[in-house]
């Protein structure tokens, strides 16, 4: 790949794969390392991209699956997640629900990955199930079980806070 | 909080995870390792991916750990996979595709001549080129077994990709899979287990350097009923860890879109799969741990993953799973009538049994071709009876 073009598509789009690498990894550290394995990637792959919205998507795509692989690791199922205490203490007007990361961290990783794509990509379901390659109906049915799961973490968190 | 709103799940999530910015010395630093002196130290990086996927393709498909390792891999490693030579058959169309990308191509009109066996390491002639098999994987995963080829012309220089196309389109109509049942037959010694592909008309090529992979699909040695044979799948399941280990890597490989051969900068050609094989001593570690010499009765940990989609008809239940691929593996099927009695479907080698003489199966199972697969089972049910369904201990 041009390496201007390169550039270009790194600044444009390091943050989304390093946001979706740290949703699959629950950890900063693997996830820049997921993050640097697929611009990698990118760097040395033959494809070409039609446009920015696909390359996206490409990027997405590699780093869940990166991400499933550092995390089937069998050493690394055992390491419990640490959110970084400048994610974790965010708090603005727009946060009602300051546990909702740590629900969605404690999701199994396919549901994290569909609520991810869903609520801060803002994928349709039609588009995450490209980008995962599942079915939309399989897409609807994560979603509906991670909001599930979520609701009942938070209000679990919340009645143990009573 | 009675019930989560989505509206807040969504801003209360973007307002957290939107502070997840890199720095630009974070976002400097990846550039600068990518290009760095025109990328040199980055195919280690890429190649270990690949070559751990490469490798584990081989293992999974010869079970090299059997003795010997590297060597037997070079040299015994065997497709036996009949192949035929001088198809005449235009394998144009199989290249039609100039991208990298996966694709499918229908031989429905192939025409065998001759069929024979190819080996790893083995050299033919097709027109002014030749051709070099580099070795054969199978990825369980997604059904696939490849066939990797390089190569060169006449002066000993490998082909370049435009040239490579161009030869493939000249030439390769003179080598195609044929239709017929493939065989894989692994030595187990008493325990020799014949693994059996069929190629469903449908091949794919992945073009890098001056290789191409050829992948033929598994759908059944009986050719009517995939369903029948396709426990086999899972022959070298040597257990749930060594397993997803192996396929984690050939997702991981598939996924990305780089599953090809590495160009060897150093010797100037392909990386042949038995190099890769003899840079991943894990795999050959954890191969050797489970030796499939000992292994009689294989089968894989159950996975379930997805929620069943439930249609009740009249007397009649008819319960359609989809899954991803990689979630593939079902040990067991269980229906739950209200007063607590259940039916239990095993699923196997050969069949959906059922567990029950109220209840029949009428089920069947088809592979796609993209990687959704569909299961689709029927149970005749008494009229108003309800049930709950558990699918590997899961119940919905």
């Amino acid at each position: 790949m041009d390496k201007d073009e390169f550039n270009r598509i790194v600044r444009l789009f390091y943050d989304d794969v390093k946001r979706v690498a740290f949703v699959g990894c629950k950890n900063m550290f693997d996830a820049e390392d997921v993050t640097q394995t697929v611009f990698l990637k990118l760097f040395y792959i033959s494809k070409t991209f039609e446009t920015d919205a696909h390359i996206k998507n490409w990027l997405l795509r590699v780093a869940i699956n990166e991400s499933r692989a550092l995390w089937r690791n069998p050493w690394k199922t055992k390491v419990d997640f640490k959110l970084p205490e400048n994610i974790s203490q965010v708090r603005n007007e727009r946060v009602k629900q300051p546990d909702v990361l740590e629900a969605i961290l404690s999701l199994k990783p396919k549901n994290r990955e569909v609520i991810h794509l869903f609520y801060f990509e803002e994928y349709s379901a039609k588009e995450i199930a490209e980008i995962l390659g599942i079915s939309e109906n399989t897409v609807f049915k994560r979603l509906q079980r991670a909001r599930d799961q979520i609701e009942e973490y938070i209000l679990r968190k919340k009645r143990k806070r009573r | 909080m009675s019930k989560l709103n989505d509206e807040e799940l969504k801003q209360s999530y973007q307002g957290i995870m939107g502070n997840m910015v890199a720095s630009e010395e974070e976002k400097n630093r990846v550039i600068e390792i990518c290009s760095k002196e025109n990328g040199k130290g980055a195919p280690k990086h890429i190649g270990w991916h690949i070559s751990k996927g490469a490798a584990a393709v081989l293992a999974v498909v010869c079970g090299l750990v059997l003795s010997g390792g590297i060597v037997w891999a070079r040299n015994r490693f065997l497709i036996n996979d009949a192949f035929s030579l001088n198809s005449e058959v235009g394998v144009e169309e199989i290249l039609q595709n100039d991208d990298n990308n996966v694709d499918s191509i229908p031989i429905e009109n192939s025409k065998v001549n001759e069929e024979r066996y190819v080996y790893s390491g083995e050299e033919f002639t097709i027109g002014d080129y030749k051709v070099i098999c580099e070795g054969a994987g199978y990825d369980s995963a997604l059904l696939r077994g490849y066939l990797f080829f390089s190569f060169w012309d006449k002066d000993g220089n490998p082909v370049d990709q435009e040239q490579l196309i161009s030869t493939s389109r000249s030439h390769m109509g003179d080598m195609t899979l044929t239709r017929k049942t493939m065989s894989h037959f692994i030595p187990l010694g008493d325990d020799e287990v014949n693994f059996t592909f069929y190629e469903i008309g449908g091949m794919h090529t992945i073009r890098s350097g001056n290789c191409l992979c050829f992948t033929y699909e598994r759908l059944s040695s009986k050719g009517s009923d995939p369903a029948q044979d396709y426990g086999d799948i899972k022959f070298l399941v040597l257990d749930k860890k060594t397993t997803e280990q192996i396929e984690n890597e050939l997702q991981g490989l598939l996924d990305t879109e780089l599953l090809s051969v590495t160009w060897d900068t150093e010797k100037d050609r392909p990386v042949r799969n038995y190099d890769l094989m003899a840079i991943q001593p894990e795999v050959v570690e954890i191969l050797d741990k489970y030796n499939p010499r000992r292994i009689k009765n294989i089968d894989a940990a159950p996975q379930i993953i997805e929620l069943p989609t439930l249609k009740v008809t009249v007397g009649r239940l008819d319960v359609r799973l989809d899954y991803n691929v990689n979630d593939l593996d079902i040990d067991s099927f269980i229906l739950r009538r209200d007063d607590g009695t259940e039916i239990k479907f095993t699923y196997d080698a050969e069949r959906w049994k059922v567990e029950g003489d109220m209840y029949y199966l009428t089920g069947s199972f088809t592979i796609g071709e993209d990687r959704e697969e569909v299961y689709s089972l029927g149970f005749v049910l008494g009229k108003d009876e309800k049930v709950t369904i558990e699918v590997d201990g899961e119940t919905y």
